[in-house]
């Protein structure tokens, strides 16, 4: 038997394929990122090496690289927080619900499965301001038409604007995870919590929160680590705009190197962007870990 | 819960009201796909076609290259999935079952690969492709679109793995299985839940993968459906909507009713997808 | 059992077919001009190796009039050589075909033509001997003096040499609506002043005044350019774009404030920052704006047979207003012909070659007939039953002069214009003041230029 499973060759069979697809285009495209950091090319002159130069610059200011850098941190909180807490208020909804559950769970989860392309396009209509979107068109019907305004292009909205479809389209995906974890609280806690004269509020407040606070948990670190991923969405729908209101990290780096033809420069920010998603995971280990504990 | 009847019909029109915010939209894209250019522009974007037409379809569908689109993502996707399944299949066996030494080390490599944003690989791999002539190649999109789904799925199988018990792996080597055979008649077969949790899990992300097929593809011939939506609007124009929401609605409906067929499986697969990840 | 054989199976022909794919990919990697028959085009099926498709990746919309006359003109073309094929493929608008080009080009599979403005990233694509020198190929082919001389011109770079081919002609003026206008009591403006207080006038009867298409970008950037030429000609740009000036200086800083101005007074209309063109040009054909600035390309739409009862008859258009010390004249204003066609040296073979020479002969008239101003000296008499905004056109062409503005667009460079597009459209909501726009140009250009002008 232990030879069996100490043979050298078929652990080569059976790990190489994985491997080398696996290192050929997540680990080194990381290494030669950051190689390729260290020069300046324009894609069609030879590369000029050009040492630490592109890292000074990140670091020596460039405004619109840490403008970005704050934008991704309200673009990450906005998502985390539609998707995690309208999940959760969601999942509490469907419990009380008596019929048709499945249905509801099927019909909230269906934003999730269509390509980001075509929700970007919606998002387009919706937002609209001329001719009027579906959003300015409701505001007017409810008598708040003073609100209504061109949100992909306002520098106080855009943002937020440009975050929401992302957040809404996983709203679903969250809603079942919490949805599950309330399931599965124990009916008799709940008898018992009922028999002692517990409110709905207190109920869900002091019983259900703390025994559902692991999946939140995990939820939220779910949520974050998806929304960093986040390109697709804001790229499409205002690619940074107005001015450099919605640029992100990524969109920043994506239009660096393949608009401005400075591939060198857009690597040294895949490095940034792996460094910091490399300290995410580390933090989410150590929440993982004193979850454990 | 236990509620007054009172609070109970304010949570269900909550509930409802969620909903519509949920599903409306897509509702909008189908019917708007039935509408004039003239009724886009109108004051009114919630009001019903003015008349019901075919024409968007048509467009689409003589003008287009929806059918190329789709055969090419068909490829992709099938493709990517079936690599997938093999190889995490595979290395999660080494890495669970096998006496390795750096087993550990291994996975630990690999679950590194799950926070990477997969933005961070498109200049290095852009840049190997063209020097190798894999750019614009449907294989530019199937190769890194198996690297980032290996260590989920490959988490996902030895997560199952250690559910199997080294006492029935035994029994078959004293019927003279070699490794191979285990594995083969053995181990493959008895994950096909995990399998299925794989494919589900990745089936959606791929078929709407669009960076990669954004950046790596130049030709019509090689664009997949995510990337041809796009095309639709500027090749007609930008405010051609009626021929973008009839691409959308095509492209989407076959996805749509695998959804609601298998959207038990679906759902259960992509949560399992976002929680173990 | 089975049902693992079965998955190993399909798995084994999908990666049958995978290689087929890549191999097929993989060979048309550095030229067009090879035959891609069998790599997924059906319509190529069957075809002989010997059949040599040429693909053009066009800017302009393959179902405008540019693209379909050459359409035409190639598929007779092809009658009488039938190994020649021409394809066209577009994407998208203009900033996501340029991010495209230039990934293609990067990728070593420049298209066998394509459209380029003469900006700075062409200039370094001549200098790596990239592309097919036009002004050698028209001289050879005795079609140089056909061409309105402008035309030439403006796809010239700065030293005079040219490597783009135009198809296209227009002079762009500001649209404006005859009876919004007389409403108010309102004659078209001759200075900028004056272009400021109707635009107010407007406003202040609750008329947007101007549509501007601010998705796009350049027809913002129009906006910033037109003072600049009014002071200093072309000079202004073509030395700030080298560091030589800076944005700071009178000039730049007069058209820094009018974009200012216009935005921040809410005389674009509002949301101008994501309206595309066709919305934009909406706007004014459905009398919701007052003016609208735009090329004279956009003429056929906006005669009588296109437009809607009310505007009939309604439309007219003013010049670039003047201002005091102006030094260019009042009939010298943004003339251009269009992006060019750029042709890719590796595959300019022979019957390339006859193309062209076939599509130049053809050209004028098939392009002129469509309602369009061609590039070449041909004009249409009334005969033609053309619409009247036409013919007002065609006079307003013959009367123009002979300096013309460049856009800026084509003279900065690749870095900057990224910038610069982004950063106007921020001044213009009012997110910049216009000394903060100014240092942050100025910056992008003490970074970027040098890489490009030596």
């Amino acid at each position: 038997m232990d030879n069996i499973l100490r043979n050298h060759k078929a652990v080569l069979v059976f790990l190489l394929p994985a491997m080398l697809v696996y290192v050929f285009t997540v680990l080194s495209p990381i290494l030669w990122s950051i190689y390729f950091s260290f020069f300046s090319w324009d894609g069609v002159s030879d590369m000029v090496y050009i040492g630490f130069d592109n890292y000074a610059k990140i670091l020596g200011g460039d405004k619109t690289f840490w403008k970005a850098f704050s934008n991704n941190l309200i673009y990450v909180f906005i998502i985390v927080a539609m998707q995690v807490f309208l999940g959760l208020l969601v999942a509490i909804l469907l419990t009380s619900i008596t019929k048709g559950r499945e249905l509801f769970k099927t019909l909230y989860f269906a934003p999730a499965i269509i390509t980001s392309v075509a929700i970007a396009q919606l998002f387009q209509n919706i937002y609209s301001f001329e001719p009027v979107g579906i959003l300015n068109y409701c505001l007017e019907q409810i008598g708040l038409g003073d609100w209504s305004k061109p949100w992909l292009s306002d520098l106080e909205w855009a943002l937020t604007a440009v975050s929401i479809p992302e957040g809404w389209r996983f709203i679903g995906l969250y809603m079942i995870i919490l949805y599950t974890a309330l399931l599965s609280i124990p009916s008799d806690i709940e008898e018992a919590a009922r028999i002692d004269g517990a409110s709905s509020w207190n109920l869900f407040r002091s019983i259900k929160m703390p025994l559902i606070k692991p999946v939140l948990m995990v939820s939220i670190i779910m949520a974050t680590t998806g929304a960093l991923k986040g390109f697709d969405i804001p790229y499409l729908l205002t690619n940074g705009g107005p001015g450099r209101v919605t640029e992100l990290l990524p969109t920043y780096m994506y239009k660096t190197a393949f608009s401005s033809l400075n591939f060198g420069y857009g690597s040294a920010m895949a490095v940034f962007i792996v460094i910091e998603s490399l300290i995410a995971v580390a933090f989410i280990r150590r929440m993982m870990d004193s979850k454990e504990t | 819960m236990k509620l007054s009847s009172y609070s109970k019909a304010i949570f269900a029109i909550i509930s409802v009201a969620l909903l519509v915010i949920q599903i409306y939209p897509l509702i909008w894209v189908f019917i708007s796909s039935f509408k004039a250019p003239t009724d886009f522009s109108g004051n009114n974007p919630l009001s019903l076609p003015s008349r019901f037409s075919f024409e968007n379809y048509l467009n689409v569908w003589n003008k287009g290259n929806l059918g190329t689109y789709f055969s090419n993502s068909l490829i992709v996707a099938v493709t990517t999935i079936v690599l997938v399944i093999l190889f995490s299949a595979m290395a999660a066996f080494v890495i669970e079952k096998m006496r390795f030494k750096w087993s550990k080390t291994v996975l630990f490599l690999f679950l590194c690969g799950i926070m990477i944003p997969i933005q961070v690989v498109l200049i290095p791999l852009f840049i190997i492709y063209n020097k190798t002539g894999i750019i614009n190649t449907l294989t530019s999109l199937i190769l890194p679109q198996v690297g980032f789904a290996l260590p989920i799925s490959i988490y996902l199988f030895v997560s199952f793995y250690k559910y199997i018990s080294n006492e029935i792996m035994e029994a078959a080597v004293m019927d003279g299985c070699g490794i191979y055979q285990v594995f083969w008649r053995m181990i493959f077969p008895l994950s096909r839940n995990t399998i299925v949790t794989v494919v589900i899990m990745n089936l959606i992300f791929i078929w709407n993968e669009f960076i990669f097929a954004n950046t790596f593809i130049h030709d019509m011939k090689s664009r997949t459906i995510p990337v041809g939506l796009m095309d639709y609007i500027g090749q007609y124009g930008l405010t051609d909507w009626g021929a973008t929401f009839a691409a959308i609605s095509i492209t989407t409906i076959p996805t749509m009713l695998v959804y609601f067929i298998f959207n038990k499986s679906v759902i259960s697969g992509m949560t399992a997808g976002a929680t173990k990840g | 059992m089975i049902r693992y054989f079965k998955w190993l199976t399909l798995a084994l022909s999908l990666v049958v077919l995978m290689a087929l794919v890549s191999a097929c990919g993989g060979g048309t990697n550095n030229s067009n001009n090879t035959a891609e028959a069998g790599s997924g085009a059906p319509a190529n099926d069957g075809q002989k190796a010997d059949k040599k498709t040429y693909k053009w990746f066009v800017a302009r919309g393959v179902d405008g009039p540019q693209a379909v006359t050459v359409k035409e003109i190639a598929d007779e073309f092809s009658k009488t050589h039938p190994e020649f094929e021409l394809v066209m493929e577009g994407t998208g608008d203009r900033p996501s075909y340029l991010q495209k080009l230039r990934t293609l080009i990067a990728s070593n599979e420049m298209p066998a033509m394509f459209d380029t403005d003469s900006d700075a990233y062409a200039s370094k694509l001549v200098q790596e001997g990239k592309l097919v020198d036009m002004k050698k190929v028209l001289q050879d082919l005795v079609k140089y003096e056909d061409f309105r001389p402008i035309a030439l011109q403006y796809q010239q770079f700065a030293d005079g040499s040219m490597y783009t081919l135009p198809l296209e002609f227009g002079i762009e003026v500001f649209w404006y609506n005859i009876k919004m206008f007389k409403d108010l009591g309102l004659e078209t403006p001759k200075t900028f002043d004056e272009f400021m207080k109707v635009s107010e006038t407007l406003k202040k009867n609750g008329i947007t005044p101007i549509a501007v298409d601010g998705k796009d970008k350049w027809p913002v950037l129009r906006y910033l350019a037109y003072k600049p030429f009014r002071i200093t000609g072309n000079d202004f740009i073509e030395n700030v774009k080298k560091g030589k000036a800076s944005f700071k200086d009178p000039a730049g800083m007069a058209g820094i404030q009018l974009v200012h101005e216009l935005g921040t007074k809410g005389y674009f209309q509002q949301g101008f920052a994501s309206t595309d063109y066709t919305a934009a040009r909406d706007l004014f054909l459905a009398g919701k704006t007052a003016i609208y600035y735009m090329g004279s390309w956009e003429t056929m739409n906006f005669a009588n047979d296109k437009i809607s009862a009310e505007m009939k008859d309604n439309i007219g258009f003013f010049r670039l207003p003047m201002m005091d010390g102006a030094k260019t004249a009042e009939n010298d204003y943004f003339i251009n012909s269009g992006i060019g066609v750029a042709f890719n040296q590796e595959t300019f073979d022979d019957t390339m070659k006859e193309f062209v020479k076939f599509l130049l002969e053809k050209y004028p008239a098939a392009y002129t007939k469509k309602g369009q101003f061609s590039p070449f000296n041909y004009a249409l008499d009334q005969a033609q039953g053309m619409p009247e905004i036409f013919y007002k056109i065609q006079d307003e062409i013959a009367k123009s002069g002979s300096v013309f503005a460049v856009p800026w667009d084509t003279r900065l460079d690749p870095a900057t214009n990224e910038l610069l597009g982004n950063e106007l459209i921020a001044l213009g909501l009012g997110a910049h003041t216009p000394d903060e726009f100014a240092e942050i140009m100025d910056q992008a250009i003490k970074e970027n230029a040098p890489k490009y002008f030596k």
